[in-house]
């Protein structure tokens, strides 16, 4: 049966009621304004999709394409190894971020002491006066060594058993004898047992 | 960011505590970039541990004073203002020139209060003629100038009844001043006398036996239970009363040390965030406010049962970062501060005991060997180790 008229409108009211509403009136509004915008984009992505196309169909160009990928990604290519050692390094991941996580605040820490100008004055100043006292001593020493040095090259004179008597004299020599004496008794006394 | 009238996280304090949490939020939590603010007035960030060896002639003061502007962690904003009142109930705090902040979450970091005025005639006599003191940066090289300059007669160091920042410092200045006296030769015509204002050398009984031989060695006088009232600078007399029987006691002096009595500060004092006491009233294990769930308080101004140290804090610290970011994130996971703090106690030039412990007076000890032992190793852990430590691994929320 051949519809009519009125049918026809029965048939529009659902749209004509949604048409009445505010907000679809308000959507179709702002649709119509942004329409030539969207008809620029669609003609942008028209003009993509074409190029696309006219690539895949460009055999050459496909085959230059995918030549290079294949050039590059065959250094790249996983073998068995490689994916061992990569299911490796996952399975232990969690492990690893636990160790960088701890290690990360200290190599923070030294980095930031590094470009600490007044930390590293400080630390360099008192790193001095830590060794200032160890070094004099050993200054003294050395400086005691060369003079002594010296004026053995200066005496000529010869070393007769009187001079080695008069040496025994000295309470430097005197201590080191007894010493070394006190330590050869000890040092014999498992003997005596 | 400094614009902005409502954040995040607001931290009243910049010092120690202040900046170590606010490096520590945004270390665990980079969407909190821009969203702290710290609130503090101060110019200039003082590593106060180091005013000991300041004081003892050892360390130049300059290196413990840097600008606070190079402390401030990069997206935090510093609201360069004093703090006027609280209310917790709308959130929102007010600054001394009238700004409303709003925030989700505070933390109260604000430190404690040096109440030179609570000790008649100190104020007017700090700094000169013999009396000195540790406990402030512009009068921390008069100790040395009274150390240097003192011919003989009586020394006199004090510790008041009151809670003080670093409770070993008061005698750490004294043992320092008796090694210095032997050195120039006139400990034999002086006298040291300890008024104190507690009961004994230290609170905790393994590091109080080491102090009390230290004290003997060194032949000095002790008076606890004493508390310095008043100073009579013209006459260089102090005044001290007895705790236990309120008789006041005169002594003339040569030279003296005083450590002034401490308190919260009064915009604190007088907030509905503090307890009976004046301090922040927060749980001693979670760090948070007992009353306002998302207000939170660490280091010298809570009443935390412990002593007050800027290695408190550093244990602190981290705790109350991981409570706040659970309760901001709806996460489970508190964590729980033992009470753990530690004092380095100098005992002389080139020797020290450093003494942990926590909540219940029990050692809670770093190394492997017994920290009650006077060692030069922990003198230079002290004066070279860990003020690098400080500014480059506390304070930047790392160590």
């Amino acid at each position: 049966m051949q519809k009519t008229t009125i049918d026809h409108l029965s048939d529009l009211q659902p749209l004509l009621s949604l048409l009445s509403q505010k907000e679809t009136q308000n959507s179709l509004i702002q649709t119509l304004e942004k329409l030539p915008e969207l008809v620029d984009q669609y003609s942008a992505l028209e003009r993509n999709i074409a190029f696309i196309k006219s690539v895949l169909n460009d055999k050459e160009s496909t085959e230059y394409l995918l030549g290079g990928l294949e050039d590059e990604i065959g250094k790249y290519i996983p073998t068995k190894d490689s994916l061992e050692a990569l299911m490796a390094l996952v399975h232990n991941l969690p492990k690893y971020t636990k160790y960088l996580s701890m290690v990360e605040p200290i190599m923070e820490f030294l980095l930031s002491t590094s470009r600490d100008q007044e930390s590293i004055d400080y630390l360099y100043k008192g790193a001095q006066e830590i060794a200032g006292p160890i070094q004099q001593k050993v200054e003294n020493g050395w400086d005691l060594i060369q003079r002594a040095k010296k004026e053995a090259d200066k005496d000529h004179s010869p070393v007769t058993i009187f001079t080695v008597f008069k040496l025994i004299k000295e309470p430097a020599v005197q201590r080191s004898i007894h010493f070394v004496k006190a330590l050869l008794t000890i040092a014999s006394e498992p003997k005596l047992k | 960011m400094n614009d902005l009238t409502d954040y995040k996280v607001i931290i009243v304090g910049g010092g120690s505590a202040g900046i170590t949490v606010a490096a520590r939020l945004l270390k665990e939590s980079r969407t909190l970039y821009g969203k702290i603010a710290i609130i503090d007035p101060a110019e200039k960030h003082y590593y106060q541990p180091l005013w000991t060896l300041v004081g003892g002639g050892v360390v130049d003061k300059k290196v413990t004073e840097r600008e606070q502007s190079s402390l401030i962690p990069d997206g935090i904003a510093w609201i360069k203002e004093a703090v006027e009142a609280f209310f917790p109930d709308e959130q929102s705090i007010v600054t001394a020139s009238g700004n409303k902040l709003s925030y989700d979450f505070l933390v109260v970091a604000a430190g404690i209060q040096i109440d030179w005025h609570k000790v008649k005639g100190l104020k007017e006599s700090i700094g000169k003629n013999g009396v000195c003191s540790n406990y402030s940066f512009d009068y921390v090289e008069s100790t040395w100038e009274s150390i240097r300059n003192f011919d003989g007669g009586n020394a006199i160091f004090t510790n008041p009844n009151t809670p003080v920042k670093c409770g070993g410092a008061p005698q750490k200045i004294m043992y320092m001043a008796d090694d210095y006296f032997r050195k120039s030769g006139v400990r034999s015509n002086s006298t040291i006398h300890f008024f104190s204002g507690a009961g004994s050398i230290f609170g905790v009984e393994k590091y109080a036996d080491t102090l009390n031989k230290v004290i003997e060695r060194k032949g000095i006088e002790t008076h606890y239970q004493h508390n310095l009232v008043e100073i009579h600078a013209q006459q260089k007399k102090a005044v001290f009363k007895s705790l236990s029987t309120d008789e006041l006691v005169t002594v003339s002096y040569d030279m003296i040390h005083v450590v002034p009595p401490m308190s919260s500060p009064d915009f604190i004092k007088n907030s509905p965030l503090a307890a009976d006491t004046g301090w922040v009233d927060v749980d001693p294990y979670t760090l948070r406010h007992k009353k306002y769930g998302n207000v939170f308080g660490i280091g010298d101004c809570t009443n935390l049962p412990t002593s007050k140290t800027g290695a408190a804090i550093r244990k602190q610290a981290p705790v109350l970062v991981q409570n706040l970011l659970c309760l901001m994130n709806q996460k489970t996971g508190l964590q729980k501060y033992n009470g753990y703090t530690s004092c380095p106690l100098v005992t002389g030039y080139g020797s020290l005991v450093l003494a942990e412990f926590d909540y219940d007076s029990k050692p809670d000890e770093s190394f492997p060997f017994d920290q009650a032992k006077e060692r030069y190793s922990m003198y230079l852990l002290k004066k070279q180790v860990l003020p690098i430590l400080y500014w480059n691994g506390m304070l930047k929320g790392l160590l």
